[in-house]
């Protein structure tokens, strides 16, 4: 039914926003990456608070399963990362001129992508299960940190990348016909991700309970 | 012409990275259905 869904939306959100909705006044079809990097970068913040709240969960209780929960969202996290930088950069390079700039938000977000990896491998890394369990919660927990960082760098540093449009005072400035359907993406996004996460941590759990 | 070039070259990268991440979390769920049913 998940499945269902998410394509259903990522259908319609797509054959609106790269056929019907208008484009930019000033970066002209460009802003048709918008429909993809958009989403993938809100879900990459979502999904890394998800990780941290669920490392914060196995911290206090020790539920394994919330460790698990963790790694699904990690792993689902770091894919959505990893297309916000690559989608981001090839926006960068056609309306800035470069592929890269150390700025505020840019090197946030790339911070963030070493933050899953640290995650990830640390769960892998060194000494027992519930050692390796702990150290890597205790990463994401302190990673949390990056989050309003990554939501705030435009405001509190002058930075290349432009402000916020969507999450600020006074509503979206975005209009309204490119609005919806970047809306209808990030909800077939949304339904990606929990179809990911369930799908990962059934699949994990069977395999650890014989 | 050039701003296609790039839109494709995301809509490429993007879709495959998420695209195969999920054909591997499918294939391994669905493996672990089928090996538990037998």
């Amino acid at each position: 039914m998940g499945l269902i869904t998410m394509l259903v939306l990522l259908h319609i959100g797509y054959l609106w926003g790269l056929m019907l909705a208008p484009n930019d006044a000033v970066q002209g079809n460009m802003v048709k990456i918008m429909y993809l990097h958009v989403p993938c970068a809100w879900l990459s913040v979502v999904c890394y608070g998800l990780t941290a709240a669920f490392s914060a969960i196995y911290l206090i209780w020790k539920l394994p399963v919330a460790h698990l929960l963790a790694r699904s969202t990690a792993i689902v996290g770091i894919c959505f990362t990893a297309v916000c930088l690559i989608t981001g950069s090839l926006w960068g390079i056609n309306t800035w001129g470069t592929w890269w700039v150390w700025d505020a938000r840019l090197t946030s977000v790339l911070v963030l992508f070493f933050l899953y990896v640290g995650f990830l491998l640390m769960g892998r890394a060194f000494g027992s299960p519930a050692r390796r369990a702990s150290s890597s919660s205790l990463l994401a927990v302190v990673g949390l940190l990056n989050l309003p960082i990554i939501k705030w760098s435009v405001t509190w540093w002058s930075t290349l990348h432009q402000g916020a449009t969507f999450l600020k005072a006074g509503g979206p400035s975005i209009d309204v016909r490119m609005l919806a359907p970047l809306l209808i993406c990030a909800l077939g996004w949304i339904f990606y991700a929990l179809s990911f996460i369930s799908m990962h941590l059934y699949a994990t759990l069977k395999k650890e309970t014989p | 012409m050039n701003n296609l070039f790039y839109i494709l070259c995301s809509y490429l990268a993007g879709l495959t990275i998420l695209g195969s991440a999920f054909l591997l979390v499918a294939l391994k769920f669905f493996k672990t259905t089928a090996r538990k049913s037998e």
